[in-house]
């Protein structure tokens, strides 16, 4: 297994997923294989022409399926989850009413005549308010996430443990695991919900082959965006955290369609407010993969080390209970305060983040603003 | 300028062949960048092209070509422009407003069908057409209820998203003249395309109306309250609806839009959505009563009472208005004022009139604004 990609991220599938199939094959892979397309939500199990083009062996683990009937089954937990969905929407609402305002102050900067200079360093103050924005944001997202945990216990609940537990059965009985596309946010949500990112980083010698949002959901920060709207425009803006599986990159699917790639300047920023992660498009028949080798992403990016890091932030002691687990797998470790952006200096794709070595094809998107295809290492 | 097609008409022989390969040749109006030549074909004393188009005189003298029972007149139209037209034919003592013959365009209205002319530039936006391949949404009609404030017993229709589940729960959108949005506006077709492509969520759609609207949107509190403690009340019983108000949305155009922004002004904290098109907004400066009549009295008074003391009475505002239209000074300079009581408002100029297509090609834009749909989360 050393040696072996145990993560990677592909773009948009809409031809039958072929690509997923190829990849298999080319690990090695002979199945089963566990299928997660909760993304797709209602539509899950219409996953026959996948299933058919992954040629290994598979079965669905019905994550969205399973939600469905946990919540049926147990109408206080279903009530707690709407409530804090509610909650989430408001936040993210207001979280995107300062991102707009803040949009609107940098674009204003950046058309003022003054001295390059100075220009240069307001310009990097626009960014700052950003990235403090975009953490504050994620650290309100967490807080929310683990009071719910501390309150509801989903993890405790007889209905959500019955169904863990055949999801762990299912998951440890895998060669592989596949995550689809398709509604990001329902997707981790059910992710979490059946304690999916303590199984991946558990089973860690399994690969994960991810595509679109499944591909998002693996990366430290899930960021959403799109510059094509039908009300015209929008500001990209972080949902919340990832699995931190695909460690140092914010993943963009289907780029070409979502971006304004002509855009160098609007690139640029959104590049340096992402820094250090490097921002990746992900078109139809992308990849990154990740050579990592498998204990050092779990301990160092995966749930047993998030949640230690956690732990020992909150004065607990390092041996940590199911809930503080389960709360870290959403919280992940207290966030630095990030640093001053970088400056728009030249791009280096050769140096690799510091968790993961990368290569792969992907647009990736510069400091520069810059969008460089066939990015590899 | 007249079109070179009509002028090739004007200048060569006007045998009745010329006439039809002239006819059989272009479509009508004849549209050559800018210029727009509206033809008549008919025996007249004369022709007057009748538009509703604010800024330019309201009634025009189409010139007859000799020889021929052609008609024509030119003006020029900015790029995607929409007007809605008829002909006003003198013949023989008689004066009749018709269509154009010529023009297979047409839309419909309260009060009957108008032509259409579209300027360079203009399509009718596709999410607009029935697409046989987008899943529809259901409505029902003639759910009933009784009005204490009225004194009578009311009936709404109800919009249900083809994803309909019991078990989860919906924004509200509440749209005034809702059945003429069905009907002239293609809201429900819009509805199901929007939802299907994520542009927006699956919403519940509440279509009300009024038998008389002219008084009851003119600002009335009896219709704030109908719709706040007896309409919503009611949809909430039969529905599950989200609770808080930026997930509750009023709709409206010309009264209609008085009618959902006095509607959150009586009752603020309610609706954190507005969704205001062509509003008649009449207010007045200085002095008494309004040039637009009697009917707007109640309007001007409320509009001038906000105006002095303007209040965020909802969270979002999407307002739109065609150039075309009387109201757009009216609109032009209520927007800012909006956007002065920290809400967060779009105003949007289109150039159309004061009609249901107008508000029609707006719609896109404005619930997506309103009612943002799970595009930005979706990545297949």
């Amino acid at each position: 297994m050393a040696g072996r990609p145990l993560v990677a991220l592909l773009g948009p599938q809409p031809h039958g997923e072929r690509q997923v199939g190829a990849l298999l094959a080319e690990l090695g892979i002979r199945g089963p294989v566990a299928l997660i397309t909760a993304g797709w939500q209602e539509y899950e199990l219409e996953d026959r022409a996948l299933r058919r083009h992954l040629r290994v062996p598979s079965y669905n683990l019905e994550l969205h399926a399973r939600s469905e009937a946990v919540f049926a089954a147990d109408p206080e937990l279903s009530e707690a989850h709407k409530a804090r969905q509610t909650l989430l929407r408001q936040i993210q609402n207001f979280y995107r009413v300062r991102l707009e305002a803040a949009d609107d102050a940098a674009k204003a900067i950046a058309v003022r005549h003054v001295d390059p200079a100075l220009l240069r360093a307001e310009l990097a103050v626009s960014i700052d308010v950003f990235r403090h924005l975009d953490r504050d944001h994620v650290e309100r997202c967490s807080q929310v996430h683990a009071e719910y945990v501390a309150r509801v216990r989903p993890h405790a609940r007889p209905e959500v443990a019955r169904h863990r537990a055949e999801v762990a059965r299912l998951i440890g009985e895998s060669e592989a695991i596949v995550i689809g596309g398709g509604h990001v946010a329902s997707l981790l949500s059910r992710l979490h919900l059946f304690g999916v990112p303590a199984l991946l980083t558990q089973n860690v010698d399994r690969p994960i082959v991810a595509w679109s949002a499944g591909a998002m959901a693996l990366t430290d920060r899930v960021v959403c965006f799109h510059d094509f709207p039908p009300y015209g425009k929008d500001v990209a803006q972080v949902l919340e955290r990832g699995l931190g599986l695909a460690p140092g990159v914010v993943a963009m699917p289907d780029p070409r369609n979502r971006v304004r790639l002509d855009d160098a300047e609007g690139i640029a920023r959104f590049a340096r407010r992402m820094a250090p992660d490097r921002c990746f498009g992900l078109d139809e028949g992308s990849i990154l993969r990740f050579a990592k080798v498998p204990a050092e992403i779990a301990a160092e990016t995966g749930t047993d080390g998030w949640a230690k890091r956690r732990a020992q932030s909150m004065g607990s002691p390092v041996a940590i209970t199911e809930t503080q687990q389960e709360m870290a797998a959403y919280t992940g470790p207290a966030l630095p305060e990030p640093p001053a952006s970088p400056e728009p200096a030249a791009d280096d794709p050769g140096s690799p983040p510091e968790m993961a070595r990368i290569s792969g094809q992907a647009l990736h998107l510069g400091l520069d603003g810059t969008v460089n295809e066939g990015w590899s290492r | 300028m007249t079109a070179r097609t009509v002028q090739a008409l004007i200048d060569g022989p006007h045998t009745p062949e010329a006439v039809q390969a002239f006819v059989a040749a272009n479509t009508f109006p004849v549209v050559d960048g800018p210029e727009m030549t509206f033809v008549y074909q008919g025996a007249a004393d004369s022709v007057h092209l009748r538009h509703w188009v604010y800024g330019l005189p309201s009634s025009q003298a189409l010139k007859r070509i000799k020889g021929t029972d052609l008609w024509h007149y030119s003006l020029k139209l900015p790029p995607k422009s929409r007007v809605e037209y008829k002909f006003e034919v003198h013949h023989h003592g008689r004066r009749d407003w018709v269509g154009d013959a010529l023009n297979p365009h047409r839309a419909t209205d309260p009060f009957g069908a108008n032509s259409v002319a579209h300027a360079e530039g203009y399509t009718v936006p596709d999410w607009t057409r029935p697409d046989p391949s987008v899943p529809k949404g259901t409505i029902e009609h003639g759910i009933s209820i009784d009005s204490a404030v009225f004194g009578d017993r009311r009936s709404y229709s109800v919009y249900l998203p083809t994803r309909y589940r019991a078990t989860r729960i919906y924004p509200l959108l509440v749209v005034h003249d809702g059945h003429d949005y069905l009907r002239f506006a293609a809201l429900g077709t819009v509805l199901d395309t929007l939802i299907a492509r994520s542009e927006i969520p699956n919403l519940i759609v509440v279509f009300t109306s009024s038998a008389n609207r002219i008084g009851e949107y003119a600002a009335d509190p009896r219709h704030a309250a109908f719709i706040v403690d007896e309409l919503l009340p009611d949809v909430e019983r039969r529905y599950p609806i989200r609770a808080e108000p930026q997930a509750r949305c009023l709709m409206g155009a010309s009264f209609g839009a008085v009618a959902a922004l006095s509607t959150a002004w009586h009752r603020p904290g309610v609706f954190g959505r507005l969704l205001l098109q062509s509003g008649s907004f009449a207010f007045t400066d200085i002095g008494d009563g309004s040039p637009r009549g009697p009917a707007f009295e109640p309007v001007v008074n409320f509009m001038n009472q906000f105006r002095a003391q303007p209040t965020p009475v909802s969270d979002r505002v999407f307002m739109s208005c065609g150039i075309y239209e009387s109201l757009i000074y009216e609109n032009r300079s209520f927007a800012p004022l909006l956007q002065s009581t920290g809400m967060d408002v779009r105003f949007v100029e289109a150039r159309d009139g004061h009609n249901w297509e107008n508000w029609r090609d707006r719609l896109r834009e404005g619930l997506s604004w309103l009612f943002p749909g799970p595009l930005l989360m979706i990545y297949q």
